[in-house]
């Protein structure tokens, strides 16, 4: 479903991500793990079309990134760093604004807006604006609205970062459930216990480079140390 | 483009702006109540007609009774003190507008060999008040003296007009009267104003305030084209800036029927604007808003921070208060050489459409003018928005 080829991006001098090359299956969650300013961001903007690559590509959904950015926008849901709400509309606004953009039909839009409403507990919440929201709410609003078209592809830029053990688990316990319904899931994160949890694969990126890609278990067997945690140590300081 | 996405994207700005109360500050309340209360409130409160102006006055003897007499009116009230009385202070305390201390033998002067009594007048000419007392004594004094003249004249036996033995017969070629000159100064400026200033905040907002909150980076993960947000948010934007506009018309009619009589002639303009003349200023109106919402936003899209655009944007308002100011020091010549330049040439559009004096062609070369701006301004908004480096902050 994501299919990354040498995907390289430069700002001048300084390059941010540099050949990276992996796939995303379907019903596969894919973990990309590394620290603060290693290229995650920028991959992910890369392949959500914000960013154009310096050289390589990437396809998604079967849509090539440099040919068809129409094509990829409307395959993908995008949960970026900054939740990136507006605080003056309610959640429902929310959906309808961004599920009409995907030019959803006004019926199955509304009645799959309640239902994602309902499934993150927001219902009673629905009609208060979000800006009155706490942090795990407003990534519980985020993380709908990147779902509302129902995409085939998601890319979840640091999910749970910063958010209380509730809202944490019920966005993870989210993204099981699309995992079950066949998506094709790529997270960004540095939090190990939640990688090691939720992804199928990891890629470990370091230094705009992609230094180890396998599941948990491979990558035990490969350093082997035995959390994930202590994998990323290793792999990060040799 | 998809005209649907456009729709909608317009339509979310719209109930975004609705809700924001500084959007409202600068669209409705300030352009419909505080500019009038602002404009009209400080000559309503210095009008005579309401409150007379309080003249003190320190007589000598009371050969000046009928002089006091003469000048009071309802306008001018007169309070007689005593001699002792500081009169610079009263005045500069505030308790009298001004202040008029009269020589003694006052009627005895006017009649005797010298035939001129002098007052000393007091008053603060910083003062509003003291400019409209000092004024309506002046007048009240002249019919006094013109009176006490054309006495002297009819004892020597000579008509009045020996005194003016040449007169100035005017003749007016002023197509339209004196209400429509006056318009044609104000509305330009206004509209100008209003056009510029009305949508500006929606615009930092939706703009460099959307790039600052990061809303704009979930926006542009959308299948929508950076052409359909740009002309999404742009309608709005021309929305706003129209509506103030007008609004800004409203409450300048409303300012001259509450607080009528306190600018005196223009609450009866005597104007009257065929209908061509009115759909000309309704259409170079939204020509206006279409213009300065299109630079503004480029200006905007450009800027990385709210703050920067404030920075950026702040200085149009005074801006656009220059070609509207110079449009009445300027000749027709030198006018017609401005008639391209961005927002001046739909001014003078207003102006003579005002004055009745709109020509097809200067018209249209005014409007084309404007339009190449819109699209030139528009154009260059969706090439900002296309371009990685201007819109997405690493």
């Amino acid at each position: 479903m994501i299919q990354c080829d040498s995907l390289t991006k430069k700002f001048g001098a300084f390059t941010a991500v540099d050949q990276v090359t992996f796939e995303v299956g379907n019903g596969e969650v894919f973990g990309l793990l590394g620290p603060n300013g290693a290229g995650k961001t920028t991959t992910m903007r890369l392949l959500s079309t914000l960013l154009k690559p310096t050289s390589g590509t990437a396809t998604v959904a079967g849509h090539d990134l440099l040919r068809e950015p129409q094509k990829v926008r409307a395959s993908i849901g995008v949960l970026p760093e900054d939740t990136g709400l507006y605080d003056r509309l309610t959640p429902r606004e929310h959906l309808l604004y961004y599920g009409r953009l995907h030019r959803m039909s006004e019926d199955v839009l509304r009645k799959r807006g309640d239902e994602l409403l309902d499934i993150m507990e927001l219902k009673d919440r629905a009609n208060t604006k979000v800006g009155d929201f706490s942090k795990g709410m407003k990534q519980k609003v985020a993380l709908l609205r990147a779902f509302i078209h129902d995409p085939p592809v998601l890319l979840l830029d640091e999910p749970t970062a910063g958010l209380d053990v509730m809202s944490a688990r019920s966005i993870q316990g989210f993204v099981e459930r699309l995992r079950k319904e066949g998506k094709a899931i790529m997270i960004s994160t540095h939090n190990m216990t939640e990688a090691q949890k939720l992804c199928d694969r990891v890629a470990i990126i370091d230094h705009a480079r992609i230094i180890a890609v396998g599941t948990v278990a491979e990558l035990q067997r490969k350093t082997s140390q035995k959390d994930l945690e202590s994998i990323f140590v290793q792999l990060v300081t040799e | 483009m998809n005209f649907g996405r456009v729709i909608t994207i317009a339509g979310k700005e719209l109930k975004d702006a609705l809700r924001d109360r500084r959007t409202i500050l600068a669209m409705i309340v300030i352009p419909i109540i505080v500019l009038p209360v602002l404009m009209f409130m400080p000559a309503f409160l210095a009008s005579p007609e309401r409150n007379p102006v309080r003249i003190a006055v320190i007589q000598s003897d009371n050969t000046s009774d009928d002089f006091l007499a003469n000048i009071t009116s309802d306008q001018i009230h007169i309070v007689r003190i005593g001699r002792a009385e500081n009169m610079t202070k009263l005045i500069q305390n505030g308790d009298y507008e001004l202040g008029m201390v009269l020589p003694p033998d006052f009627s005895r002067i006017l009649e005797g060999p010298e035939q001129r009594a002098t007052i000393t007048v007091f008053v603060d000419q910083s003062s509003t008040r003291g400019t409209i007392a000092l004024a309506l004594v002046q007048d009240a004094v002249t019919k006094y003296a013109d009176k006490i003249v054309s006495d002297r004249l009819a004892k020597t036996g000579l008509p009045p007009e020996s005194l003016t033995p040449i007169e100035t017969d005017l003749h007016s070629v002023t197509v339209t009267g004196t209400g429509a000159v006056f318009l044609a100064i104000l509305l330009p400026l206004f509209l100008g104003i209003y056009a510029v200033t009305g949508a500006m905040y929606f615009i930092m907002d939706t703009t460099a305030g959307e790039k600052e909150r990061k809303t704009l980076e979930a926006l542009l993960t959308m299948p929508a084209t950076r052409t359909e947000i740009v002309i999404g948010k742009f309608l709005i934007a021309v929305l706003i800036a129209l509506l103030s506009s007008v609004l800004a018309i409203v409450g300048m009619t409303v300012g001259v029927v509450v607080f009528s009589g306190a600018i005196g002639e223009s609450s009866a303009l005597g104007l009257s604007i065929s209908m061509g003349n009115l759909l000309l200023i309704g259409l170079a109106t939204l020509v206006l808003a279409m213009t300065s919402a299109s630079l503004e936003m480029v200006i905007s899209i450009f800027a990385r921070s709210f703050k920067e655009a404030q920075n950026f944007l702040s200085p149009l308002s005074i801006v656009v208060v220059v070609p509207a100011l110079a449009m009445q020091y300027m000749s027709e010549q030198t006018l017609r050489l401005f008639a391209v330049a961005p927002i001046f040439n739909v001014m003078i559009i207003i102006r003579d459409a005002l004055l009745n004096r709109a020509s097809a062609t200067s018209v249209t070369l005014e409007f084309l003018s404007a339009f190449v701006y819109m699209v030139i301004a528009l154009a260059v908004a969706i090439r900002i928005f296309n371009s990685e480096k201007a819109m997405v902050r690493y």
